[in-house]
């Protein structure tokens, strides 16, 4: 019964954290690939609202990471797809306390942006633009190619053993469908 | 049995899969605890392996507990003693598992308090403000040369990429850029190497900028370190609006003390930010696993309890089996501890009991044999034998002991023995006897009795013995007794006979002489007497001659009875021998009416013809006697064939309607002597009686009911049937011998 009662109220907790803090979906509004020189470059828009828990969180020092999975796959008529090209993007998001101001870092090249508010910080984290994803060479022609574009919120640097508790209690987890596309149109 | 080894097989499985789920739940934990990538994976999974162990032991003990109600409302044996031993291993089990939780539960939130004491919080921020203030302190240096440097351009003329180079060396700054209108880069001077583009100038630079104001600020570099930005507006007079960007590096040892603090404060907000998940996290951990232990340990006791109380179920099943009588019944021996001692005890009881009782039944086997063995003896003794019970009721009365005492014992056993007596005299004053023995407390005493029926006078020799009892009373008594009328009448017998042959011997002999004697003196002295004396002597000598005659009868009469002649066998029509006697008696007596009724089928008998001719006569002699003087007066004579398998008899009976025997005299009308004639020699009865015997035959004499006396005789009809009864009644051949 005890057990019951506890599931209950650790689902109902979640739910209304859910409600009350989740206006708006994590998506990707918009994503095309742009031939440059000899790759393929991606431009991407996404959205997503961090709730007053998650804001209330960084302005603490917890880091926000968006992670972005990036495939490639070619077509096959009578087979599994093949893929061609497999890339993590992962971004981080931290408050500087000393200097007051926003961090946002690529935690693949390691460059760093820094913004005053916290809305440019996430305006910044927001848009992705001409990041090379693939070499021209690889994709033959008269074959059919399929990017997919996945993006996942998430809270990094919190002790492990709290992570069970904000699985249910928190939204900062987010993560979107996979929005994929053709290549060669 | 196939759905309990099914709910059993369930049961395991369930019981399997718990302690399964709950190592699993362990392992899991340990593993996110040792690899914290993993921790994400295994958060839902931890989450549910341990709900499932939850709810797998719930429906385990919920099981028991309605297996449990079900044994109560029952009543099976053991549930209360179960259903004890549950609640108490239940409550020794919870209440400090629940006390631990409780005291866990506090603890950690206390501490978990305690780690975010507020004056640390309050030291961490003055820390920040402070460092804060020292950056501060630098930066507006730094944005006081930018702003002098923006003074000297704003009025040059000069070349602005040199000038620009110039200044930059001289503030110190790391790289400086002249800014012209939309963001152009007018001039710019670095000393960062490979750095060919200058830093082109935010729009939150711009924005202040455009406002006439400086900027300011400090910003972390990725590799570590920090880096001031400076931006002022350039006012040239009547030309375009320029703004001057500078960046100054921070010394090295202020950026170190400056992430230091800077790191120290995030830690900090980061962690104090998680009191309450962290609350939370621990508490919900503790439940979990207490309530894991809380519901294993109530499992643990049902299971416990069952295992102590199933030996006691066994037990209690096994004695109700004993006590139905099967001692067949043997208890798994489960364990050696004091449990398995007393199932093995109870295990050796039931042998010995079963062996007690094999032996019990082989004795009563034995004894039964020896009951029957001994109702055989008993019904083939001729001596009557009668157990009693304390209360003297009848407990067993062998057929002889009705056969003397006239009575049929077959109804009356387990009757008390005063009950049957009425309405039987012989019985009656048998019972009366035994009684006064018995009432007087006497547990062994012996006793001639002599008892009085119908048919005559009984002579009982009994010997009665009280059976072992307690020593307040006797289990009951054994009364046995022996019809003696007969040997004690064979002994008269022949007493009588001994006394005739002497009788005859000692008197027959002077008689002679006597008489010869009396003649002689008459012959002699007769003629040489006066008349006087003559007559004298002649009726004298008379008499005596009469007298000794009359002796002389006597004798011969005695020495018939005593004398034992060799039996003349010969064949011959008994009807007929009975019309001849009868019909001299016809002759002589008219006044009575001889009647015949024999029997036609009668065969031949083979008797001594003579002995029974006198059979005939003494008795009929007796019968015309006793009707002397009565009018009306009949005699029947009748015959009858008897078979009794293997023998073949022929029954006399002679009856008459005369006074009868007297009732105290009918069992010695057979004596010598014995009469109720004012004449005869009363030896009549005695011959008969005599020569019926010499036959094999059997004489009862007794009264009519209608008035009259009745003599009735049974005699074999061939010779062999005549020795097998005189084989078989010893008695008579003994008595002979001795006549003899």
């Amino acid at each position: 019964m005890l057990v019951i009662v506890l599931l209950v109220f650790c689902t109902l907790g979640g739910g209304q954290a859910l409600a009350r803090e989740a206006p708006r979906r994590f998506e990707i509004r918009a994503a095309f690939v742009e031939p440059a020189e000899s790759v393929y470059m991606l431009n991407a828009r996404l959205d997503f609202a961090l709730p007053e828990g998650a804001r209330a969180a960084i302005l603490d020092g917890v880091a926000l990471t968006l992670d972005l999975e990036i495939n490639v796959n070619r077509a096959r008529r009578f087979w599994l797809d093949d893929t061609v090209a497999t890339l993590e993007q992962h971004y981080e998001l931290v408050y500087h306390a000393l200097s007051e101001r926003f961090l946002v870092r690529n935690l693949n090249s390691g460059e760093q942006t820094s913004w005053p508010t916290l809305e440019d910080a996430i305006e910044s984290l927001q848009v992705v633009d001409r990041l090379p994803i693939l070499d021209q060479s690889l994709v033959l022609p008269d074959y059919r190619y399929e990017v997919s574009l996945r993006g996942r919120l998430d809270v990094r640097n919190l002790p492990e053993a709290l992570r069970i508790v904000l699985f249910w209690v928190d939204d900062w987890r987010q993560q979107t469908d996979w929005y994929t596309w053709p290549l060669n149109l | 049995m196939a759905t309990q080894s099914m709910r059993r097989f369930g049961i395991a499985a369930l019981v399997s899969v718990g302690v399964a789920l709950w190592i699993a739940a362990l392992l899991l934990m340990a593993q996110t605890v040792q690899n914290s990538t993993e921790f994400s994976r295994l958060q839902p999974w931890i989450l549910l392996v341990n709900a499932a162990g939850l709810v797998v032991l719930m429906v385990l003990i919920v099981g028991k507990l309605a297996q449990l109600l079900r044994n109560w409302r029952r009543r099976v044996v053991g549930s209360r003693l179960e259903a004890r031993m549950v609640w108490m291993s239940c409550l020794l089990a919870v209440v400090p598992m629940l006390l631990v939780f409780y005291l866990s539960v506090q603890f950690l939130n206390r501490g978990i308090d305690s780690w975010f004491h507020v004056e640390i919080r309050q030291g961490l921020q003055d820390s920040l403000m402070l460092s804060r203030a020292a950056l501060d302190l630098r930066m507006r240096e730094y944005l006081e040369r930018t702003q002098a440097m923006a003074s000297k351009l704003a009025y040059s003329e000069l070349n602005p990429w040199s000038e620009l180079g110039d200044l930059r060396k001289g503030s110190g700054a790391i790289e400086l850029t002249l800014v012209g209108a939309n963001s152009r880069i007018i001039a710019a001077s670095s000393d960062r190497l490979g750095e060919t583009v200058a830093t082109q100038p935010t729009e939150e630079v711009l924005l202040q900028v455009r406002q006439g104001l400086p900027f300011i600020s400090v910003d972390p570099i990725a590799g570590g370190g920090y880096l001031a930005r400076t931006a002022v507006p350039l006012t040239r007079r009547g030309g375009e609006p320029r703004v001057l960007l500078g960046i100054y590096p921070i010394e090295e040892r202020l950026g170190q003390l400056a992430d230091t603090v800077e790191l120290a404060y995030q830690q900090y907000a980061e962690k104090a930010r998680l009191r309450e998940p962290l609350k939370t996290s621990f508490t919900l951990t503790l439940t979990l696993v207490s309530l894991m232990s809380v519901l294993a340990a109530i499992y643990g006791a049902f299971w416990a309890a069952r295992r102590l109380v199933k030996p006691i179920e066994d037990l209690v099943a096994g004695t109700r089996a004993v006590a139905k009588g099967d001692f067949g019944t043997r208890l798994p021996l489960t364990s050696h501890d004091e449990m398995g001692v007393l199932v093995h005890s109870f295990n050796d009881m039931t042998v010995r009991l079963a062996t007690a009782r094999e032996e019990a039944r082989q004795s009563q086997n034995a004894v039964e044999a020896e009951r029957a063995n001994l109702a055989v003896i008993l019904a083939r003794l001729s001596t009557g034998v009668i157990s009693l019970a304390s209360d003297l009721r009848i407990r067993t009365a062998n057929e002889a002991a009705g056969g003397i005492l006239g009575v049929d014992f077959a109804d009356g056993i387990g009757k008390p023995i005063d009950v049957m007596a009425p309405g039987m005299p012989m019985f009656e004053q048998f019972v009366a006897a035994c009684r006064a023995h018995i009432d007087d407390g006497q547990s062994e005493w012996r006793e001639q009795m002599v008892l009085r029926g119908d048919s005559g006078r009984r002579i009982l020799m009994c010997a009665c013995t009280a059976l072992p009892g307690d020593a307040s009373a006797a289990a009951g008594y054994v009364i046995v007794f022996d019809d003696i009328t007969t040997l004690l009448q064979a002994q008269r017998d022949a007493a009588w006979g001994e006394v005739a042959r002497r009788l005859a011997h000692e008197i027959k002999n002077p008689l002679t002489p006597i008489q010869l004697s009396a003649e002689r003196m008459r012959r002699k002295f007769l003629s040489s007497m006066n008349q006087a004396d003559a007559q004298i002597l002649e009726r004298a000598t008379t008499t005596i001659v009469h007298q000794v005659e009359a002796m002389k009868e006597m004798v011969n009469a005695f020495s018939e009875y005593a004398r034992a002649p060799a039996m003349e066998i010969s064949r011959f029509d008994l009807n007929q021998l009975i019309t001849e006697v009868v019909d001299l008696y016809r002759s002589q007596d008219t006044q009575r009416r001889l009647l015949l009724d024999l029997d036609a089928a009668l065969p031949e008998i083979e008797a001594d013809r003579g002995r029974v001719r006198q059979i005939l006569h003494n008795l009929l002699t007796n019968a015309v006697e006793a009707l002397e003087g009565q009018a009306g007066a009949e005699i029947t004579i009748r015959t009858h064939s008897l078979s009794r398998p293997p023998l073949d008899l022929a029954e006399i009976l002679v009856e008459d309607t005369g006074p009868g025997f007297q009732p105290d005299l009918i069992g010695q009308v057979f004596d010598p002597y014995v009469t109720s004639k004012t004449r005869g020699t009363g030896l009549g009865l005695a011959i008969v009686k005599k020569i019926v015997e010499e036959h094999g035959g059997r004489i009862e004499a007794d009264n009519r009911r209608e008035g009259g006396a009745r003599l009735r005789i049974e005699l074999p009809l061939t010779e062999a049937a005549r020795a097998a009864l005189l084989a078989r009644e010893p008695r008579y051949s003994e008595t002979r011998r001795e006549r003899a």
